[in-house]
């Protein structure tokens, strides 16, 4: 195999490929709609949907790193901020930070719950995290009856109203970047980091090596529904109230899992890195945004947003069949039957 | 080395599956009788079962598509959206179309099928995994139902209410005085066990689901096994939608959504393994009723529907969990 210079490396990249794809979108949109589209007020509004599903994202990512997956973060985090809204309505002497808290060890106990099932009875984290989302869900417009709850908290709605230095860059979307940049530092350079992934590609050999992927998920799947509820205290900042509609119909869970897969995380575990599931979510996001703004019917942006999960797939089967290839490694016959969880 | 015992037949009985349902669904009863004075409902009557048993129908037709499935190793969550997706095709042809119902059934079922074919190339030709394969083409049926759904000033109609002569007849066609949907049910039922059981493609089903890689080196074309059983799940689920609007007489973006998982959980309730292998379909059937008796139950004694939901949710993982111990302790039964 002939070594690649640096510059080939970059343009072979992930995170290159779809770089270039925002671009393309962006351009699309400039040459359809002219300038305006990119006036202040669009951008900011662009980067305040990035910040919270950028957070899911990267909860996302980590636990498919680990062969693991969570389909009820969007539900954990509707009822928790739902939980949220009534707290510091009928508190108001008590600061919001202190409720923050308590629902985010709230957060913990159910990503407990999906790593009991998945873990401890071996269920298969797709099928019963589906079921855990049912039943958070349920439970949320039961005790909401499917209302909104207003949150007229003045220094909580300003975590979302806030900007960087008078730009139209919002404090959430810088805080969403330091998020990913401290999780791939984690992922990268820690012990525990290292072994997320070695859990992911390979339990038996981590096992082996001393170490516990049983943990290791666990400790995941709490992380993962932690960060889904600070990603929606995020969403309510700037909704200004907490709801069951809101999150889940914006299927971060999906989102996540489309552009973990469109930046090369695979979904057996062990492969990836959260800078292409990053640039994944923000071309994601930008198409949806150049969608939205082009007026195209909803039936197209969801469309769209299906046929992005094949692609994305496609993309990954591909590619998982070259490098078996280049390593001479012939394929074990599966045929697409294998399930998430299975290798656990 | 460890011999194995006959079992005697009572015992055989009692392990059985399908037995264990029986009691649960004898102790639901018991439970919906005492709690529905509460709500000045009666439980025990003859209307209730009635109730049960009516609609049916629709949801036995996912559960046995994705039953099968299940049984050869995949899964199709795409089922509930496809079924919507024909309803909502009928009434659109009656409503705007104009075509004979019968034509609109036609399309709905051809659609239906092609979604099904699209899964099985998916999954067969370029490797995903049938879960993700199928969420991501309910995501685009759900856009296609969508589209279609949308009337000439283009606002996306919610519900579709349509009237025709025709589907009103079908609709109180019986056979011995049954509603022909509960006899659809039973010849469904009959006609999918027996291929499932007594037939040699039903068998492959089974050596596919158990274990795939053998079942290729004992010759069995597993390939063709998946297509035939991702098409047949689309084509059930479209037939659904065909029952469906002939019951309620409209389609909608919310058609069968409830019964996203009503397939799947009564399957695995009715003892279809995860895992693929095992399980058949007389169990997936008493697992239905127990279910359609649950949810008629929580109607009766008045809860809320967004807990029946709740419990929808915890029914499902207490199939699965049950699912999990049996297979434990038969591979230990087994000594694995």
């Amino acid at each position: 195999m002939p070594r690649l210079t640096r510059f080939q490396k970059i343009r072979q990249s992930r995170p290159f490929l779809l770089i270039a794809l925002t671009v393309l979108v962006l351009l699309i949109l400039l040459l359809n709609n002219g300038k305006e589209v990119f006036n202040g007020g669009n951008a900011t509004q662009l980067m305040n949907r990035l910040s919270y599903q950028g957070l899911f994202v990267t909860a996302m990512a980590c636990l498919l790193m680990s062969g693991g997956f969570d389909f009820s973060i969007a539900s954990q985090a509707a009822l928790c901020t739902i939980f949220f809204a009534d707290f510091v309505t009928f508190y108001p002497n008590v600061p919001w930070i202190v409720f923050a808290l308590v629902v985010m060890a709230m957060a913990a106990c159910m990503g407990l719950i999906n790593a009991f099932f998945s873990q401890v009875l071996n269920l298969m984290p797709f099928i019963c995290t589906i079921g855990m989302s049912s039943v958070w869900l349920g439970v949320a417009n039961w005790y909401s009856r499917g209302l909104a709850k207003a949150v007229n908290v003045q220094s909580f709605s300003a975590v979302a109203s806030s900007r960087l230095f008078n730009s139209p860059i919002p404090l959430t979307f810088v805080f969403m970047i330091l998020v990913i940049v401290l999780y791939s530092l984690l992922l990268k350079y820690t012990r525990f980091g290292r072994s997320v992934m070695v859990a992911g590609g390979n339990p038996t050999a981590a096992r082996l090596a001393g170490l516990d992927p049983r943990k290791i998920k666990t400790a995941l799947y709490v992380n993962a529904s932690v960060i889904a509820v600070i990603a929606g205290l995020i969403y309510t900042a700037q909704q200004r109230s907490a709801a069951t509609g809101g999150l889940p119909q914006a299927t971060p869970e999906m989102r996540g899992l489309t552009s973990s897969m469109l930046g090369g995380v695979s979904f057996m575990g062990g492969a990836g890195g959260l800078t292409g599931a990053f640039f994944g979510i923000i071309l994601i996001e930008t198409l949806a945004y150049s969608l939205t703004i082009m007026n195209l019917p909803a039936w197209f942006v969801l469309f769209v947003n299906g046929m992005l999960l094949v692609v994305a797939l496609t993309v990954d089967s591909v590619a998982t069949k070259t490098r078996m290839r280049r390593l001479g490694i012939r394929s074990s016959g599966a045929g697409g039957m294998v399930m998430p969880g299975m290798s656990r | 080395m460890q011999e194995f015992k006959s079992v005697p037949i009572t015992s055989k009985i009692l392990r059985s599956k399908a037995f264990m349902l029986i009691v649960l669904l004898v102790m639901l009863v018991i439970v919906f009788t005492l709690l529905a004075p509460l709500n000045d409902g009666q439980f025990f009557k003859a209307t209730t079962l009635q109730r049960i048993l009516s609609d049916i129908a629709i949801p036995a037709c996912l559960t046995i598509g994705v039953g099968l499935l299940i049984v050869s190793g995949g899964i199709d969550l795409s089922a509930a959206k496809v079924g919507g997706l024909s309803a909502v095709v009928i009434s659109v042809n009656i409503v705007n179309w104009g075509m004979p119902w019968w034509v609109g059934v036609l399309i709905a079922l051809v659609i239906s099928s092609v979604i099904g074919l699209i899964n099985a190339v998916l999954v067969n030709e370029l490797g995903f995994m049938p879960f993700i394969a199928t969420m991501a083409m309910s995501t685009v049926a759900d856009a296609i139902l969508r589209l279609i759904a949308t009337d000439s000033s283009g606002v996306v109609r919610a519900v579709i209410n349509f009237k025709n002569d025709s589907i009103d007849a079908i609709n109180k066609f019986t056979i011995f005085g049954l509603t022909w949907s509960v006899v659809l049910l039973l010849i469904l039922f009959i006609v999918y066990g027996l291929l499932l059981s007594k037939s040699k493609f039903g068998r492959q089903m089974y050596f596919v689901g158990g274990n795939r890689l053998a079942a290729r080196l004992a010759g069995i074309n597993s390939k063709r096994v998946s297509y035939f059983l991702f098409i047949n799940t689309s084509f059930l689920a479209g037939l659904g939608g065909f029952i469906y609007t002939t019951r309620v007489k409209n389609g909608g973006l919310t058609t069968l959504m409830n019964d996203q998982f009503t397939g799947m959980t009564a399957a695995i309730l009715g003892g279809v393994s995860f895992g693929g292998g095992a399980g058949g379909l007389g169990g997936a059937l008493v697992g239905l009723i127990v279910i359609r008796s649950f949810n008629q139950g929580m109607v009766i004694i008045g809860a809320s529907p967004y807990l029946t939901s709740v419990l929808s949710g915890v029914l499902l993982l207490v199939a699965l969990s049950l699912d999990y111990f049996s297979q434990r302790r038969q591979a230990k039964r087994v000594g694995a």
